[in-house]
Parts: structure tokens; sequence; C-alpha cells
């Protein structure tokens, strides 16, 4: 099963949106296969954003459940908070 | 009346919505006196000051803070010098 990964950044980005987005292409790459990267940045994050009820960016949803918001998760609790959504 | 405009990435992230906070805050202590609003960093009125950090905040037209959270005194200490220049 495809684990799904949406990540949110703001536009202009703030630091930890930056990392986030690098983050982001790492595990694309890592995981390539298992782990479906959405990376929404900006005015085409807004209705994901809202409908999820996120307050603020950066934040991971993974298979449509918030793990991670305001910060840039380190790659420890990236991998834990994947792993919980069943990678 | 003295205008603060806070100038934000979309969505917003941790201290853009504390700087929001804050404004909000302070201007809750001069009824009347004060008004908040809040803008996309990319925007018509975020050109109009040539925003380039977030979050970025405006007293009467002058920037005062850039890319970084402004402490509620540097804030107040801004609004209350406007209100002098203004009697």
């Amino acid at each position: 099963m495809t684990v799904r990964m949406e990540v949110f950044s703001g536009d202009p980005p703030c630091p930890g949106c930056l990392a986030i987005l690098a983050l982001a292409d790492e595990y694309a790459k890592k995981y390539k296969g298992r782990l479906e990267v959405i990376k929404l940045i900006g005015e085409e994050a807004t209705a994901k954003f809202e409908e999820y009820k996120l307050g603020c960016v950066p934040a991971v949803v993974i298979n449509e459940k918030i793990r991670i918001e305001g910060i840039c998760p380190s790659r420890t609790t990236l991998d834990n908070a994947l792993r919980e959504g069943g990678l | 009346m003295i205008k603060i405009k806070v100038f934000g990435s979309t969505p917003p992230c941790a201290k853009c919505k504390e700087v929001e906070k804050r404004a909000t805050k302070i201007a809750e202590r001069y009824p009347g006196q004060v008004e908040v609003a809040k803008f996309p960093a990319i925007s018509e009125e975020g050109l109009k000051y040539s925003v380039l950090f977030t979050p970025t905040v405006v007293v009467n037209d002058k920037v005062i803070a850039a890319g970084e959270v402004i402490s509620e005194g540097e804030l107040e200490k801004a609004i209350q010098k406007e209100m002098e220049r203004q009697s």
C-alpha cells in the first residue's frame, strides 16, 4: 500500500517551510514507489489547509491525519510519523 | 487612526500568526485609534512596501519589522511615536 504524505508550505516560504520541502524531496526519492509525496505551496494549499483545519505551516499530513504542524520535523520524527502511517 | 499592516505567508506560519496576535492585542488597548489589517506578502499591497521577508509589520506606511517576530514593546513604542507625531 502506498502511503500518502501531503506537505504544506507557505508562500513566501519561511526557513521551516524551505527545510520541509527539501525533506519532502529527499523522502520521495528514498521511498520511491512506497510513498506518494504531494507538495502544497501557498495559494494552492489553501483549500486543503482549511479542509484539514490546519493552523499554520509547515505541516505534514500522512494518510489524511495531521502529523506535524508549525515546525520542520527531524528525520527521526518524520520516520516515526511515516511508520505510524503504515510505511 | 494608526494603521498596522501585517504581511505574512499564505498559508500562515507560526511566526506570522504570532505577530498578528500581538498587533491585535495592542490595538485592543487603543480602541478606535489603532486598526490592524492582514495581507498576504505576495500581493499588490505587499509590492507597495517591497515585502521580501515574513512577517513584515508596517505602521502608517513605515516598515518597522521584517522577517522577525517583533516584541509587543517595540510595536507599542512605534505606535506611540506615530500618535505623538500626529498630535
